[in-house]
């Protein structure tokens, strides 16, 4: 029965590592840094793992520990933590050539919060009760700030738009 | 908006070394985890059934209940090896057996003192207790085994024996061991000491007066390896300052420990404990002027050092 759930478990993390890498992205922002946060939240999984009663909590259990394991990066790494602009530059570089520059940027304006919930609702497809779980936030809450923040991205980005125009 | 935002996160891109990443955490997990399995089954053992099949099996045992002087006599020490090999896995499981040998055959039967009986006792509970922890590893490196060739194969090794610490009129001290090898070896270590003349089978709490050993210690040790470091640079501890992720805070109220042939308290950690893996198991004996004033009986230790 515990072995069977950890094998469970192994399958989901191979399964869902994108997912999983994204969420993560959305806290530390840069790659090496999310690798590090995800490493550890699967180790300490796999270490908690014969806990873990029913298979449907899992995913939940996975993104409260990916959260709480990020959440502790951006405390400890707070004094040291430097974005230069080389680095900013060089990233946007490196992404995918075809890929919305404008929304790129525009999302690059939001809290960490806020990046967080797009990433939950449009990145993963979590319900509004899903989020509200893992962040510990009412539903309310949740559904109009992301309403919030569509309507702050939609602005900068016709903003974009009308500036330079692209097709 | 809402396409937009769908559409830009379906196109975005992992890097390369995400998959090699999880793949090789998982492993390096999946190593730990039969000792992790062991932990766990071992504690919930209770061994009452194997003890009369040790002490069937080991007549020298069951004689030595019928009172032998023990005070004084060095134990003997016999192990039984479970050996495994077949080329990818291999394992070699030593069990120590003590065994409470007669001075002479034809000595006397006579009815041993409590201390005696208590010695006798303890060294059965020891016995049991080893053979199960045996019987569990060799259990959960099967299983590994298993789960390794279900996963498409691979390499496991396990190697576990014992070292006799200290054995002389008062006390006896055994260190057991488990190398687990994959890619890289770790190590991890138990301890048991037993007060011969008094017959009992020491934890470290009971070998003081009250908690205030635990502060004191733990603050001679972060000192100690403070001093250890300036001295040679090689040596890393995890003390304030040097990790900011892992800092050693102290000592638990049972911290591996035994009674080295010096008489002297020796503390140890596991690899990992208390610095970075290459430094390995570490162990600190304790000055005997530090544990003075905290110790149940002063007499207990070497004075001199």
């Amino acid at each position: 029965m515990r072995k069977s759930m950890y094998k469970v478990f192994v399958k989901y993390l191979e399964q869902h590592q994108k997912s999983h890498y994204y969420y993560v992205l959305s806290f530390v922002a840069q790659e090496a840094n999310a690798l590090d946060v995800l490493q550890e939240s699967i180790l300490k999984g796999l270490r908690q793992i014969d806990h873990l009663k029913e298979v449907e909590k899992m995913n939940p259990w996975f993104y409260r520990i990916m959260r709480n394991t990020s959440i502790d990066f951006l405390r400890r790494s707070k004094r040291v933590t430097v974005v230069d602009f080389k680095t900013m530059e060089t990233s946007i570089l490196h992404e995918d050539h075809y890929e919305d520059v404008d929304l790129t940027n525009a999302l690059k304006t939001l809290t960490r919060e806020e990046k967080e919930l797009v990433e939950l609702k449009y990145g993963q497809g979590f319900t509004f009760r899903e989020i509200s779980q893992l962040t510990d936030l009412p539903e309310s809450t949740v559904k109009t700030r992301t309403y919030r923040i569509l309507n702050q991205l939609k602005q900068l980005l016709t903003l974009g738009d009308t500036e330079v125009r692209k097709s | 908006m809402k396409d937009r935002l769908n559409q830009y996160h379906q196109n975005r891109k992992t890097p390369a070394t995400l998959s090699r990443m999880v793949e090789k955490t998982i492993q390096k997990d999946r190593k730990n985890r039969w000792y992790r399995t062991l932990k766990r089954t071992g504690i919930g053992l209770v061994a009452s059934f194997s003890l009369i099949i040790l002490m069937t099996a080991h007549p020298a045992m069951a004689k030595s209940l019928q009172g032998i002087p023990l005070v004084g006599e060095a134990f003997k020490v016999i192990s039984i090896a479970n050996i495994y090999d077949d080329g990818s896995y291999n394992s070699t499981i030593e069990t120590p057996v003590i065994v409470i040998e007669s001075p002479s055959e034809t000595a006397p039967v006579q009815e041993p003192s409590n201390q005696e009986a208590q010695v006798v006792e303890i060294v059965e509970e020891l016995n049991s207790r080893y053979k199960e922890e045996s019987q569990a590893l060799y259990e959960a490196f099967m299983a590994e085994v298993e789960e390794i060739e279900a996963n498409g194969g691979g390499h496991l090794g396990v190697d576990s024996g014992y070292d006799i610490l200290t054995d002389d009129d008062r006390f006896f001290a055994v260190s057991r061991y488990v190398v687990n090898t994959v890619a890289s070896s770790s190590t991890v270590k138990s301890f048991d000491t037993i007060d011969k003349e008094n017959g009992w089978l020491l934890t470290l709490p009971s070998l003081f007066k009250d908690d205030a050993y635990l502060d004191v210690i733990s603050q001679w040790l972060k000192d100690e390896m403070v001093r250890q470091m300036a001295e040679d640079d090689q040596v890393i501890y995890w003390v304030e300052g040097v990790n900011p992720s892992f800092v050693f805070e102290g000592i638990e109220a049972n911290q591996d420990f035994y009674i080295n042939k010096d008489h002297q308290l020796v503390i140890a950690f596991d690899k990992y404990l208390v610095g970075p893996g290459y430094m390995g198991l570490r162990e600190f004996p304790l000055p005997y002027k530090l544990l003075e004033p905290h110790l149940v009986n002063p007499d207990y230790l070497n004075k001199d050092l």
